[in-house]
């Protein structure tokens, strides 16, 4: 998977722009304090790999490619902070997962400019067996100042190879 | 990871575990809350080895493969570690033995990355909240020993009544103090209470008491039961961190090695709970269905009366001590209630972390109405005033070397962007600038300024304070801590009195220990009495006279 280049970019936030307005019309209905369920403390249930802006290493300087491990059977999920900034999942550059939903948690104070983190789950795609390798790109066209160096031009990329330890 | 690389890890992985005296402890849901090992200094001096070895447990469901401590007389690993008892005026010494084995490694991590973390299974030991030297070969936090080292001797003596300023007898605790792999080492449990014994123990409604001590720890761990070995980035959700690489963690939160597990107490029965936080991120807002805390010491410091509470807010480090009197017969949650602290992504969701069961004979124990002096503020001036401003950063957008002193913290995937980092006035944490010179034997007021929405837990050691004013405002409230969480943008201002015994170089932190690992931290040079409060150099290791 080779770096998203410019025309991607901007044709990413083309479509960004056209779904932002969508998006803010649903977020309008949710709660900004989206509960977690609880979960059950004694289970073997698989919990998601979470990727944050922390995990991105697309488009930064000097940054050398990184390929994330991804056992097959686990959720995955991407975390960003946003709200005013809206995130929305590129299906048209990611490669290898399906969407599961995705909603907007409340949390002012953290990061400038942000008030509440997005959270998209997603699932491998069916067909995923080991060696395969795919990549979640999300973008934003309105990225927070407080971003710009660790989701520069406001996308947020993760590659990653499926495992298949058995 | 290639199938030869994979097959090479099983491999190591099967040798380790033949290797290392491997102990197994059965924790299933539901089960007795069970007692912790023990060890009581015999006489007025103890001596043990603290080993820590690799070790496999029970915790519910889950296999959990951890380093763990025991004593020279222990024939496996506990987890939690097992408790010390001694009294005011004992001495006590250790010598610390590293045999911990790498694990949590991340899929396809390479020699290289796996190398860069070598520093995760450095460790040392503190003795929190003992009132004891922090001078080399003491309670020196500065110590390190790695995996495979010849044994550290830690030798201590605990205050005693010639001393005029006794250890309190209460709940204190040792765990990990090894600047940057803290968080690591107590998410993986490492971590044991240490008992004060003395006047409150004879108070005669307590020493007929069932007494229960209990570790609450954190463990944060991978599908195989083991901690991250990467860095952490917070994240919202259940389990309140991620790994970088990532690996899909849960976090586990367990009373003594146990996940909910079951108390006995008869109705009106009264029993002692000494209760430790020993969790390095989580607050316990603890609540106890259908029953009322009468809490008597908080951070081992016994109070003149006992306090009925509703509940009890316990940052990490924090240790609370209650009288509880069984009710009518039946099952109350113990939890930990719902609580914002300004993790990411808005509260901690609340837990049950154990039941108690009401059932068996009636008793009428009664709950004392008075227990012992506790100590006194020195009706002393306060020589010197000083602010110490708390700030983080989690948006991983700061280059490495924003703030001063931060060329140890390196960014993920050489991108010199760290994760996270966090700063006391400025500064993240450097092993040899002092940042602050006071002098024993005087009293000083501490304002400590939190610019965050996180609840940075403000923890010193040797001494421990009293609070004086909140955002301004005074205080009047005898309780002594030695840690507490400051408000979500606001300021606590402390007293404290530097015991005139105890001189040298130590710190003071956040005692959320991922703050602490990456930055919150800053020296302080306990100076000899006598040295000139005015006149102390400002860039150099000593003291003037
Ligand atoms: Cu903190």
């Amino acid at each position: 998977m080779q770096r998203l280049t410019r025309t991607q970019l901007r044709r990413v936030g083309g479509i960004v722009a056209a779904i932002a307005l969508v998006v803010l019309v649903v977020t309008d209905t949710l709660s900004a304090e989206t509960q977690y369920p609880h979960w059950n403390n004694d289970t073997l249930d698989k919990r998601p790999y979470i990727f944050t802006q922390q995990n991105n290493v697309e488009g930064r300087e000097g940054a050398p490619p990184h390929t994330q491990k991804v056992r097959i059977g686990y959720p995955l999920q991407v975390q960003l902070p946003g709200n005013p900034a809206v995130w929305t999942f590129d299906a048209g550059v990611s490669t290898l997962v399906e969407p599961r939903g995705w909603t907007m948690v409340f949390s002012p104070d953290r990061i400038p400019g942000t008030q509440s983190i997005f959270v998209f789950d997603f699932v491998l795609s069916p067909d995923a067996a080991h060696g395969d390798e795919g990549v979640i790109v999300l973008t934003t066209s309105d990225l927070p100042e407080a971003l710009d160096m660790v989701l520069p031009q406001g996308v947020f990329a993760v590659k990653f190879q499926v495992i298949d330890p058995k | 990871m290639d199938r030869r690389t994979f097959m090479q890890r099983a491999a190591a992985a099967t040798v380790g575990a033949q290797a290392l005296g491997v102990s197994t402890a059965m924790a299933q849901t539901g089960d007795a809350l069970r007692s912790l090992p023990e060890l009581r200094a015999n006489g007025t001096h103890l001596s043990t080895d603290l080993i820590i070895e690799m070790g496999v447990f029970q915790v519910g469901k889950r296999t959990i493969k951890v380093p763990a401590y025991r004593f020279a007389d222990m024939e496996a690993g506990s987890l939690p570690g097992p408790t010390l008892r001694i009294k005011p005026g004992d001495t006590f010494e250790w010598n610390l033995i590293n045999r911990m084995v790498p694990n949590g490694i991340p899929d396809g991590a390479t020699k290289e990355e796996i190398a860069a973390f070598n520093q995760l299974e450095f460790t040392n030991v503190h003795t929190h909240g003992l009132q004891v030297s922090p001078k080399p070969g003491g309670d020196n936090v500065y110590q390190q020993v790695g995996p495979g080292d010849p044994p550290q001797p830690y030798r201590y003596a605990v205050p005693g009544p010639e001393t005029g300023r006794p250890q309190p007898a209460g709940l204190y605790w040792y765990h990990p103090h090894r600047h940057g792999s803290t968080t690591h080492q107590a998410w993986q449990g490492l971590s044991g209470a240490i008992v004060v014994e003395g006047d409150i123990d004879q108070v005669p409604e307590i020493a007929r008491a069932k007494e229960r001590v209990i570790v609450m720890n954190a463990l944060l761990v991978n599908p195989a039961g083991e901690v991250p070995r990467a860095m952490i980035a917070p994240n919202a959700g259940f389990s309140p961190f991620t790994s970088i690489p990532s690996m899909p963690t849960d976090i586990i939160l367990t009373l003594n090695g146990q996940l909910q597990p079951v108390i006995d107490i008869q109705p009106g029965e009264v029993q002692r709970w000494r209760m430790l936080a020993a969790a390095p991120h989580r607050f316990y807002w603890l609540d106890l269905e259908g029953h009322d805390f009468y809490q008597i010491a908080q951070d081992g410091i016994p109070f003149a009366t006992p306090k009925p509470v509703k509940r009890i807010l316990m940052a990490p480090g924090n240790r609370a001590e209650f009288l509880i009197k069984g009710s009518q017969p039946g099952t109350y949650k113990l939890r930990a209630v719902e609580y914002e602290q300004g993790h990411p992504g808005g509260a901690r969701p609340g837990w049950v972390i154990g039941t108690m069961e009401v059932g068996g004979e009636i008793k009428s124990d009664p709950v004392p109405t008075t227990l012992v002096e506790p100590p006194t503020m020195p009706d002393l001036p306060v020589v010197q005033k000083r602010t110490v401003t708390f700030k983080g950063e989690i948006s991983g957008n700061l280059a490495k070397g924003a703030f001063v002193d931060g060329s140890d913290h390196g960014g993920q995937h050489g991108t010199g962007l760290p994760p996270v980092q966090f700063y006391l006035d400025g500064k993240v944490f450097a092993l040899d600038r002092i940042d602050q010179h006071v002098v024993a034997g005087t009293v000083e007021e501490w304002t400590l300024v939190n610019e965050d929405v996180f609840q940075h837990p403000f923890h010193i050691h040797v001494n421990p304070f009293q609070v004086v004013k909140i955002n301004g405002q005074p205080i009047y409230d005898d309780t002594w801590w030695d840690v507490i969480a400051l408000p979500s943008k606001g300021q606590i201002t402390v007293r404290m009195y530097f015991r005139p015994d105890v001189d040298g170089k130590t710190v003071y932190h956040c005692h959320i220990l991922p703050h602490e690992d990456n930055g919150m931290m800053a020296n302080m040079l306990i100076c000899p009495p006598g040295s000139d409060p005015y006149e102390l150099p400002e860039d150099n290791q000593t003291c003037s006279a």
